[in-house]
């Protein structure tokens, strides 16, 4: 139900600030709705969401309801050697979704 | 004969007092909505109070904080906004956080972001959801403690329902 997607370049030059993408299926749920019936749609948010650049913390995230279905994110990283990008995304009930992108620094 | 009295007494008083204070949480049920409700109308009104300072400050200093935000939201559900900080990302200096704080949305802080000097460049972009017209602030903090703001008003043709 819950698919990430990330994209980070390929390669990159020693120390270069790469762009760095994230994207999950994930309907966000506030909480505030109500369906059809008038019943409280309960809510269902991802809490958050962590970047690692080889076990080194890039970006990190705190999700609240205001944030859109299937949250996206773009933010950069420097990168000095070659290594893994390691994405998490924390739900509700210890849910964790993980990710992985590699990158050769030239 | 005493002592017989006396727990039956004590026993009596035991539940005398557990009475009144079935009572009393029954009150607590109904009553207290009222004063709940003033003490939350209360908050509301100083987090409007805080925001209206924030928006001032954001106003009238020019940071070099850029929050970009479309002028007109045709979809409250889906908003695209990015920020973007003209700061260098040094172990000494750098940018820690940037919160985007909403005007009217009933979660006020929509989204936090955190960086680290590998971070390379404060920015981010993400899309949120604005339930109406209204100011969004982007609050800046870098890690000196020093507070930076911008902030963008955007109308909003259809409502984000209850973001």
């Amino acid at each position: 139900m819950t698919r990430a997607r990330t994209k980070v370049p390929k390669s990159a030059q020693k120390g270069e600030v790469v762009k760095v993408k994230a994207l999950i299926s994930h309907p966000m749920e506030s909480g505030h709705r109500r369906d059809q019936n008038g019943k409280a749609v309960p809510r269902n948010i991802l809490r958050g969401f962590e970047c690692h650049f080889n076990d080194q913390l890039v970006f990190v995230c705190d999700l609240y309801p205001s944030v859109s279905a299937n949250p996206y994110f773009e933010f950069y990283a420097r990168v000095e050697q070659s290594g893994l990008f390691h994405f998490r995304w924390y739900g509700p009930n210890g849910v964790l979704i993980e990710a992985m992108e590699s990158i050769d620094v030239i | 004969m005493n002592d017989v009295k006396a727990t039956v007494n004590r026993g009596r008083r035991l539940v005398l007092s557990q009475s009144v204070l079935m009572f009393l949480v029954a009150l607590g049920k109904h009553e207290p909505t009222f004063a709940q409700e003033t003490a939350a109308q209360n908050q509301l009104e100083k987090a409007d109070k805080s925001f209206q300072t924030l928006l001032q400050h954001a106003k009238n200093k020019r940071h070099p904080v850029t929050l970009t935000l479309p002028k007109i939201a045709e979809n409250g559900h889906v908003v695209k906004v990015s920020v973007n900080v003209d700061n260098p990302m040094t172990k000494d200096d750098y940018v820690e956080s940037i919160t985007l704080i909403t005007e009217s949305n009933p979660n006020r802080t929509a989204i936090k972001f955190g960086f680290t000097p590998l971070s390379g460049r404060a920015y981010a972009q993400t899309r949120i959801r604005l339930a109406r017209s209204q100011y969004v602030i982007a609050a800046v903090r870098l890690n000196t403690g020093r507070l930076m703001l911008d902030a963008r008003f955007v109308e909003v043709t259809v409502g984000g329902c209850a973001a």
